[in-house]
């Protein structure tokens, strides 16, 4: 492996061609997000939650199922969406790294889309407040627009990397998100645990399901 | 055309043929095209020595294969790769001959009926 001119070495084309289906699968292991993790991560703090926050929530008949401070559930929520986003934004620079030109644009492009959107939402719910709409009007602008920034957001990814997956869970998140905020704030907490979350963890179970069929199918035609 | 590509002694192109060189441009050419990828990664990819590699890339480079930009990045300096349109045509070739040999060697079938077979 040290001298300038190494051994030549001869495989036999079977060989060869397992070499080419290693390499290639490892390319994919290396090079392309692992959807089972980011999907996966999403979908534990979107039902976690979301989930705890329609436990702590006040019912529209009285006080929340589950009397704890709401500030105590807020954090939570927050820890938890910080680690899904730190998670995928690991996992994102890991893939890219060393990788220049027209992929690593698009995914940097994505990126930044991703944090914008979020980082104007605060300001959205502050205009509404300085209009004078009611708490309960601010409170259902928090996990309405975040819904639609991310199906908008995975139909746009769809859209740059051609993958019908990420369309239909778009698709899913702004319609159940849409429909949620007809039915009141605690539903829509509620719509977000299970829809949302629920559709997140379907998608990794999706994804870990294909990855095995294509496993497969790679080592047996070897190529 | 099957028969056809039978008859011919199937050639397999010597500059990939080395297993270094064909794992680097089995590598290269997994990448979307219009991307590059630093000279690092793919050391680290491969587990290979950076002379090593370097060898082997400089063998690449030579047929046209391969095209090796080099650039800065801040201050320090970072060496790109990328499988040309030739490279990449060459390493489909070189697939193709592999497979076609390999149906040539399978016993018990013949030149016309092992294409569909192996697909499934």
């Amino acid at each position: 492996m040290d001298g300038r001119q190494p051994p030549e070495t001869a495989l036999d084309p079977a060989e060869q061609l397992r070499l080419v289906a290693e390499q290639r699968a490892r390319t994919h292991a290396a090079l392309v997000p692992d959807e089972r993790l980011l999907f996966g991560a999403w979908g534990v703090a979107w039902s976690v939650g979301f989930g705890a926050i329609w436990l702590a929530s006040p019912r529209r008949e009285g006080g929340p199922l589950v009397p704890v401070p709401f500030w105590s559930v807020g954090l939570l929520f927050l820890l938890l969406f910080l680690a899904a986003a730190a998670v995928t934004a690991v996992h994102s620079i890991r893939i890219g790294r060393g990788i220049t030109g027209a992929s690593s644009r698009t995914g940097a492009m994505y990126g930044w889309g991703w944090f914008l959107g979020f980082a104007m939402l605060p300001t959205i719910v502050l205009g509404a407040e300085r209009l004078g709409a009611p708490p309960e009007a601010t409170a259902l602008l928090w996990p309405a627009v975040s819904g639609l920034i991310v199906g908008l957001l995975y139909v746009g990814g769809a859209a740059a990397w051609d993958d019908p997956t990420q369309f239909a869970i778009g698709v899913w998140i702004m319609v159940t998100t849409g429909i949620g905020c007809l039915l009141g704030l605690q539903a829509l907490y509620l719509v977000m645990c299970l829809a949302g979350g629920g559709g997140f963890l379907t998608a990794a179970a999706w994804f870990a399901v294909r990855r095995g069929h294509v496993a497969r199918r790679t080592a047996a035609v070897g190529a | 055309m099957s028969a056809d590509a039978d008859a011919r002694p199937v050639e397999r192109d010597p500059v990939i043929h080395a297993q270094a060189r064909l794992r680097l441009t089995t590598r290269l050419a997994a990448l979307p095209s219009g991307d590059r990828i630093a000279f690092p990664r793919v050391q680290q990819l491969l587990d290979m020595t950076a002379g090593n590699l370097a060898t082997h890339l400089r063998r690449l480079e030579d047929a046209g294969y391969v095209e090796v930009t080099k650039t800065h990045r801040g201050r320090s300096p970072v060496t790109y790769l990328a499988l040309t349109r030739t490279g990449r045509r060459a390493y489909e070739d070189y697939l193709t001959a592999l497979r076609a040999l390999l149906q040539a060697a399978e016993p018990g079938t013949t030149g016309t009926t092992t294409t569909g077979g192996e697909r499934s």
